[in-house]
């Protein structure tokens, strides 16, 4: 089933997207891990400390208010 | 149809029951195309390039800026078994604002690189044509995925 994607998104839909994506990269992390392609390994772990980076960011501002 | 709404090929379902992608393991492009074209699920055979009955790539928009031929790649794509939902997925896509871009972005075509015949899997509404020179452009997945495949209720 296909889904509808974002033109330009605000920045809350952005962690909306974060946090699902999130969890399917630690799916595929596993699954990789368990495959051994290193290459596709590192480049996914990188993707999920992007997006985990941001994450923090944002609830860090959240707390600050 | 509304802006962001994606739309998988008719043809994509029967390459995918013949084996002709590796989702997660090719590589899959998202190439912008003018309003030249109104591409629909029926769209005979639609392709990046010849060799189908629909070569999407010759409605491209002018390559330039932050924009090269064919378009960005879907990074880090993943097929993942999700709540009981095989969901395939990938990073979103961003292109920096620069005066050098398209300036009449319409549709997104996603397609299979790696695939010899370069064939489209579906395509990306834009809503109206987009002037990327005019700023930075983005587009997020749903955060359920790029498509999913489910058990019939």
């Amino acid at each position: 089933m296909p889904h509808t994607a974002v033109i330009n998104p605000s920045r809350d839909q952005q962690m909306v997207r974060s946090i699902s994506r999130i969890k399917r990269l630690r799916l595929s992390i596993e699954r990789a891990s368990t495959t051994g392609n290193e290459e596709k390994l590192a480049s996914l772990q990188a993707e999920l400390d992007r997006r985990m980076e941001g994450v923090t960011a944002f609830k860090a501002e959240l707390d600050s208010l | 149809m509304a802006a962001g709404d994606i739309v998988f090929f008719d043809q994509f379902l029967v390459d995918v029951l013949e084996s002709l992608h590796d989702l997660e393991n090719n590589t899959i492009k998202l190439g912008l195309i003018t309003s030249a074209v109104t591409p629909s699920a029926t769209t005979a055979d639609p392709r990046w390039g010849s060799g189908g009955s629909t070569n999407l790539s010759t409605s491209q928009v002018t390559p330039g800026g932050n924009y090269s031929s064919g378009g960005p790649t879907i990074g880090n794509p993943t097929v993942t078994l999700d709540s009981g939902q095989a969901v395939f997925d990938g990073d979103d896509i961003s292109i920096s604002q620069n005066a050098s871009n398209p300036t009449n972005a319409r549709w997104g075509i996603i397609y299979n690189d790696t695939d010899t015949g370069k064939r489209a899997l579906g395509y990306v509404d834009l809503g109206a044509a987009i002037d990327l020179s005019a700023g930075d452009f983005a587009i997020n997945w749903n955060a359920s995925g790029i498509m999913t495949l489910n058990q019939a209720a």
